[in-house]
C-alpha cells in the first residue's frame, strides 16, 4: 500500500541493492536501510535521507556481504550465475596460455613494460613541469609584465621592463590590485656574520608585495613588515643556517658588502615549483636610496621584473588593449629618441616557467614548453607503438586459439562473452606489465631526477590517487591494446574454425597490420633522424670557432679598493708565474656584455645599437682575437685611448661605414659616455677584429665596438699558460689577497661559462638517444611479431616452395621483402616530418648546421638493417623448417 | 588465537549488542553507537562487524517477525553468545592488567 506523496528512497538505489544483494540478506539489509531512511527523513529531511540511502546501498556492496551470503548458502546475483565461474575459467585459460607460449608472452610483456615505463617517466616529468606556479592562491589573477622591444637589431621579447611600470600601473588603472617590482642582483655579495664571510649570489631587491603575490611563507619574521625598512634582508633557510645556525636570526645584524643589514625574516624552503629561485631578498628601499629619482622613473631602464595582480573579475584582454596607448603615451616619447621602442604584454604567472624561452634578460627557473610538449608526444607514441605490438602479436597468434573459440561457440558462448574473455586477457597482461613498469620507473626515477634536477616522487604503493591513476591507465591501455584482438578473435566462425582449421584474415586486417608497422617505423626513423641531427648540431657548437681562445682564460670582478689600483693590479698579476697576459675591462665573452648605442656621424647622423666593450691595451691580445684590418691599440700612440675605436666584422656592414674591413679604417664614430653625462667621445676606427662570440650560438653576433675607457672597467681577465694550473691559481689568489679588498677572489673560467650555455642542448641530445633506443626496441619487437605472423601464415606456401626446390636464402628474402617495403614507406613518411621538426629546432640557433641528405640515407640504412635483423630470425627459422611438418596434415 | 581477535570497532559493536537485549539489529546498533560515543557510523560497517562477529561465534542471530514499518521487511535480531561474553571479559581483564601496570 504505497502512498504516492510519501517520500521514497531513490528508485535506482533500491533496484541496485536488489540486484546485487543476496536474497538471504536482502530482507534485513533493505529493512534496515528503509528504517534508517525513515528516521533520517524525520530528523534531517528528505535530501539527507536519500543521500544516506545511496551511500549505504553502495557501501553494502562489499566482500563481507557476499561472504556472509555464502556462509548462509546463497549466491548473490552478479556472482551467482555463470559469471564468476566463467570469469575464473577465463583467468585460468589466460594464465595457461601465457605460460605455454612463453616467448610470445615475454615479447608482449617486454614491449608493454618498456612502453609503459617510458610513458610513466615522461608523464611524471611533464606533469612536474606543468605544476609550476599552480600553487599560488591567486595564480589566475597574477601576471608578469614583459616587453616586445623593437630596435635597430630587430624585434625581441624581454622579460624585464622599466621600474616605472609598477607604480604607474597602480596609479592609472583601478583594476590593478597590487604590483611588485624585483631587481636582480647581478654581483655576488659578501655576507659576513662577524666570524665567517662568503660570497653569495641569487638575490633580489624586492618590494614587500612579494609576500602577497606569491605563496612565500616565512619561517621566522613577519611578512607584513619584513622588507618595509631599508637595510633589511630576508634569508633563505640555508643561508640563515649557514650564518646563524639553528637559532632564529630575526633582529640580528650582519655585514653585507660592508653595510650593516638587519635580518628581518627567514624564508621557508622555496617550492620546487616556483619560477623564481633566490637565497636572499633585500628591501627595495635600499635600491631606491642608491638610485636617483629620475632613473627609477625611467622608461628606458629595462632591468626590472614587474608583476601585477588584478582585482577579481578583471578582463585581461581589455587591460592588454589599453596598454598600447599607455606605452605610447609614457614610454615612446623617451625611448624613440634612444633608437628603440617597446610594447608591454602580460604573461600569466603559470605560463612563466615554460613559455619564457624566447625572452631575453630573464632570470627564472626556465623550462621549455616545446621540449615538454615534444616529450609528451614521445610518451604517447611509445605507449601507442607498444599497444600496436600487442595487437599485432596477439592477432598473429590468434590461430592458436582457433579451436578454442570454435568449441566455446559451439557450446553456446556468445560473441560478447568471448570478446570479454580476450579483453580480460589483454587487461591481465597489461596489469602485469604495469606492475613491472611502475617498479622499473621507480628504480629509474632517481636518475631522471638527477638528470633533470628535479625531486619527483612516485608513491605507487601508498598514494591512493596514484594507484587509481595507474589502474585507469591500465584500463585505457588494455582497451587500446585489447579491443581489436578481442573483436577479431571473437569473430571466428565456429564451423570454419572446427572444419578445416584454416585462418583467413580479411584484407582489411592485413592493411591495418601493415599500416601499424609503417607507423612504428615512421616514429623510429623520425627519432633516428632527429637524434643524428641534434648530435651533429651539438658537435658543431662544440667545434665552432669562437673568434677568440676560450681555454685557459679566467676572469674575476674587481672589488672595493681595487678599482683605484688598476695599474699595480695589472703589473702584479702579470708577475705571477703561469700568467701569460692580463687585461682589465668590461665585456668578457661569456660574461655580461653591455648593450648600448654607437653614433655614426655624418650628414645623416645615426644612432645604432651596439655591444660596447670597454677594454685596455692588452685585451685583444689576452683574448686571442684576430685583427683582420688596421691595428690593435698601441700604448705608444697616445691618441688611441681617447680617439680609437676597434669594431668587429659585423659592425663594418651594420654601421654602413664601409664595404670591406680595410675601407672602414679611419671612419669617424661617436659614443655617448656613461659617466660624464652627455659628453661625446669622438674618434675613428683604427682596427677591425674578426667576429667573436660573446654569447651562445642561439644569438647572432651583433655590432660590437671596442674602445679604451677606464671609467667603466670592471673585470680582470688573465690568460694562463695552462701548465701547473693549481700553482698558477694559488699565485693569483695570493696577489688578490695582498690587495686586501675585504673580498675573497671569485674567478670563473671562460670555457666553463660557454659550456654552461649548451647544457639544455646536451641534455636534449641525451634524452633523444634514450627514447630513440626505446622506440627502436619496441619497433623491432613489432617487426619480430609481424614476421612471426607471416611465417606462420605462409607455412604451407614455404613448405611447397621448399619441396619444389627453393633455397633458404630465397625464402628468407621472400619473407623479408615485405617488411623492407614497409620500412621504406616509413622512411619516406618520416623524412619530411623530421626535416620539418629539425628545421624548427635549428631555427633557435643563429649558428647551425645545414640538414644534409646523407643523414636521411644513414637513418634509412639503420632502420632497414634493424628491421632486417629483427625479421630474419623468424624468416630463417621458417625457411629451415622441414616442409613435412607444414604439409603433412593437409 | 587467530580468527577470534576483537577489533576496536567490533568490540564496541559487541558491547552494544550486549546492552540492547533482544533489540539489537543494524539500525539500533548504529544509533546506540552514535548515542554512546558520538561517532557517526553508517549501516554497512555495522552489518559487516555483526557478520564477522557471528562468524567468530560471538553473536547469534535470527530473523524476527515482519513489521508494518521498514517496508514490511523483517529484522535480523542479534544476541550475544557465551563465547562473546567471555571474549569481552578477556579484553577487560587484559585492559585492567595493563592499567594496573601504569599506575
Amino acid at each position: 500500500m504505497k502512498n504516492k506523496s510519501y517520500p521514497n528512497p531513490p528508485k535506482w538505489a533500491q533496484r541496485w541493492l536488489r540486484w546485487y544483494c543476496p536474497s538471504a540478506l536482502l530482507e534485513e539489509i533493505e529493512g534496515d536501510l528503509m528504517e534508517a531512511f525513515e528516521r533520517n527523513l524525520d530528523a534531517k529531511g528528505i535530501r539527507f535521507a536519500r543521500r544516506h540511502y545511496i551511500i549505504d546501498s553502495i557501501r553494502f556492496f562489499n566482500p563481507t556481504t557476499f561472504e556472509k551470503a555464502r556462509s548462509l548458502g546463497f549466491r548473490s546475483a552478479p556472482f551467482y550465475q555463470n559469471h564468476l565461474t566463467m570469469f575464473k575459467n577465463y583467468l585460468k585459460i589466460a594464465i595457461r596460455n601465457l605460460w605455454r607460449y612463453k616467448e610470445n608472452t615475454a615479447i608482449n610483456l617486454m614491449g608493454l613494460t618498456v612502453g609503459l615505463t617510458g610513458f610513466l617517466l615522461i608523464g611524471l616529468f611533464v606533469w612536474d613541469e606543468w605544476k609550476f606556479d599552480q600553487y599560488h592562491p591567486n595564480n589566475d589573477r597574477i601576471f608578469r609584465v614583459i616587453a616586445d622591444r623593437t630596435s635597430g637589431d630587430g624585434e625581441s621579447g624581454y622579460a624585464s621592463t622599466s621600474p616605472a611600470v609598477g607604480p604607474t600601473f597602480k596609479q592609472d588603472f583601478p583594476e590593478v590590485e597590487q604590483t611588485l617590482r624585483l631587481f636582480q642582483i647581478r654581483q655576488k655579495m659578501l655576507f659576513d656574520n662577524g666570524e665567517d664571510s662568503f660570497l653569495e649570489e641569487d638575490g633580489f631587491f624586492a618590494e614587500r608585495a612579494i609576500f602577497d603575490l606569491f605563496e612565500l611563507p616565512l619561517l621566522h619574521g613577519d611578512p607584513a613588515t619584513a622588507l618595509e625598512k631599508p637595510n633589511t634582508v630576508v634569508l633563505s633557510t640555508s643561508l640563515a643556517n649557514k650564518y646563524f645556525g639553528e637559532e632564529n636570526p630575526v633582529g640580528k645584524t650582519m655585514q653585507i658588502n660592508n653595510n650593516e643589514i638587519t635580518v628581518t625574516g627567514v624564508l621557508q624552503p622555496l617550492s620546487r615549483h616556483f619560477h623564481l629561485k633566490f637565497d636572499f631578498l633585500f628591501s627595495f628601499e635600499d635600491l631606491l636610496a642608491d638610485v636617483s629619482k629620475e632613473r627609477i622613473q625611467s622608461w628606458v631602464w629595462q632591468d626590472f621584473y614587474n608583476y601585477v595582480q588584478f582585482k577579481e573579475g578583471t578582463s585581461v584582454e581589455q587591460f592588454e588593449a589599453k596598454l598600447t596607448n599607455f606605452v605610447e603615451e609614457y614610454a615612446h616619447p623617451v625611448t624613440k629618441k634612444m633608437g628603440f621602442h617597446y610594447y608591454l604584454a602580460l604573461q600569466p604567472l603559470t605560463a612563466i616557467h615554460l613559455h619564457s624561452v624566447q625572452l631575453r634578460n630573464d632570470k627564472i627557473v626556465a623550462g621549455n614548453h616545446r621540449y615538454v610538449t615534444g616529450l609528451a608526444y614521445v610518451g604517447f607514441f611509445l605507449l601507442f607503438i607498444a599497444c600496436i605490438n600487442f595487437i599485432n602479436l596477439t592477432t598473429a597468434k590468434a590461430i592458436r586459439r582457433f579451436k578454442e573459440v570454435g568449441i566455446r561457440k559451439t557450446a553456446g558462448a556468445r560473441r560478447g562473452q568471448l570478446a570479454m574473455q580476450f579483453f580480460s586477457e589483454a587487461i591481465l597482461v597489461v596489469v602485469i606489465a604495469m606492475v613491472l613498469a611502475a617498479n622499473l620507473a621507480r628504480l629509474i626515477l632517481p636518475y631522471l631526477n638527477d638528470f633533470a634536477g628535479k625531486q619527483i616522487s612516485f608513491p605507487i604503493y601508498t598514494n591512493i590517487s596514484v594507484i587509481a591513476l595507474l589502474l585507469a591507465l591500465c584500463l585505457a591501455t588494455g582497451l587500446l591494446a585489447g579491443a581489436y584482438p578481442a573483436m577479431v578473435l571473437s569473430g571466428f566462425r565456429p564451423l570454419q574454425a572446427l572444419k578445416n582449421m584454416q585462418f583467413r584474415p580479411g584484407s582489411g586486417q592485413e592493411w591495418l597490420r601493415k599500416g601499424l608497422i609503417v607507423v612504428q617505423f615512421t616514429v623510429s626513423t623520425l627519432l633516428i633522424i632527429c637524434v643524428l641531427i641534434v648530435f651533429q648540431q651539438v658537435q658543431f657548437l662544440n667545434k665552432q670557432d669562437l673568434g677568440f681562445e676560450k681555454e685557459q682564460l679566467i676572469h674575476f670582478p674587481m672589488r672595493g679598493s681595487l678599482f683605484s689600483k688598476q695599474d699595480v693590479l695589472r703589473e702584479e698579476f702579470s708577475k705571477v708565474p703561469g700568467v701569460v697576459s692580463t687585461t682589465i675591462g668590461f665585456g668578457i665573452p661569456g660574461d655580461i656584455v653591455s648593450g648600448d648605442n654607437i653614433i655614426v656621424p655624418g650628414e645623416e647622423r645615426q644612432t645604432l645599437p651596439a655591444r660596447i666593450f670597454t677594454i685596455d691595451h692588452d685585451y685583444i691580445k689576452t683574448m686571442g682575437m684576430e685583427v683582420i684590418a688596421g691595428r690593435d691599440f698601441n700604448k705608444d700612440i697616445s691618441t688611441d685611448a681617447d680617439e680609437g675605436f676597434i669594431i668587429n666584422e659585423t659592425a663594418v656592414h651594420t654601421l654602413g661605414i664601409a664595404d670591406t674591413p680595410e675601407e672602414a679604417i679611419g671612419k669617424p664614430l661617436e659614443w655617448e659616455m656613461w659617466v660624464q653625462g652627455d659628453t661625446l667621445k669622438k674618434g675613428r676606427v683604427i682596427g677591425v677584429v674578426k667576429d667573436f662570440h660573446y654569447n651562445s650560438f642561439h644569438q647572432a653576433v651583433q655590432t660590437s665596438v671596442l674602445h679604451i675607457f677606464p671609467g667603466a672597467y670592471w673585470k680582470v681577465a688573465l690568460r694562463l699558460d695552462g701548465q701547473n694550473m693549481s700553482e698558477t691559481l694559488a699565485g693569483v689568489e695570493k696577489v688578490w689577497d695582498s690587495f686586501d679588498s675585504g673580498y675573497p677572489i671569485d674567478y670563473q673560467f671562460v670555457d666553463a661559462s660557454f659550456g654552461a650555455m649548451y647544457v639544455a642542448e646536451q641534455k636534449l641530445s641525451k634524452i633523444f638517444w634514450v627514447f630513440t633506443l626505446l622506440a627502436i626496441f619496441i619497433a623491432c619487437m613489432g617487426a619480430f611479431g609481424l614476421a612471426t605472423y607471416a611465417a606462420e601464415r605462409r607455412q604451407k606456401e614455404i613448405g611447397i616452395r621448399k619441396v619444389l626446390g627453393a633455397s633458404v636464402e630465397g625464402i628468407v628474402g621472400l619473407l623479408s621483402k615485405d617488411f623492407l617495403q614497409l620500412v621504406f614507406i616509413a622512411l619516406l613518411i618520416a623524412s619530411p616530418l623530421a626535416w620539418y621538426f629539425m628545421k624548427e629546432w635549428l631555427a633557435d640557433f643563429a649558428y647551425r648546421i645545414d640538414i644534409q641528405w646523407w643523414i636521411f640515407a644513414l637513418a634509412g640504412v639503420l632502420a632497414l638493417s634493424i628491421a632486417f635483423f629483427s625479421v630474419s630470425a623468424q624468416s630463417v627459422r621458417a625457411a629451415l623448417a622441414n616442409p613435412v611438418h607444414a604439409l603433412r596434415d593437409e | 588465537m587467530k580468527g577470534t581477535h576483537l577489533g576496536e570497532f567490533e568490540e564496541l559493536v559487541l558491547l552494544i549488542v550486549g546492552v540492547l537485549v533482544d533489540q539489537a539489529y543494524g539500525v539500533t546498533v548504529a544509533e546506540e553507537i552514535e548515542k554512546q560515543t558520538g561517532r557517526k557510523v553508517s549501516l554497512s560497517p555495522v552489518h559487516s562487524s555483526l557478520y564477522r562477529l557471528e562468524k567468530k561465534g560471538f553473536v547469534r542471530s535470527e530473523l524476527s517477525g515482519s513489521t508494518q514499518t521498514r517496508g514490511g521487511r523483517r529484522k535480523r535480531i542479534y544476541q550475544i553468545t557465551a563465547a562473546g561474553k567471555s571474549a569481552l571479559d578477556q579484553v577487560r581483564i587484559m585492559r585492567n592488567n595493563l592499567w594496573d601496570m601504569i599506575h
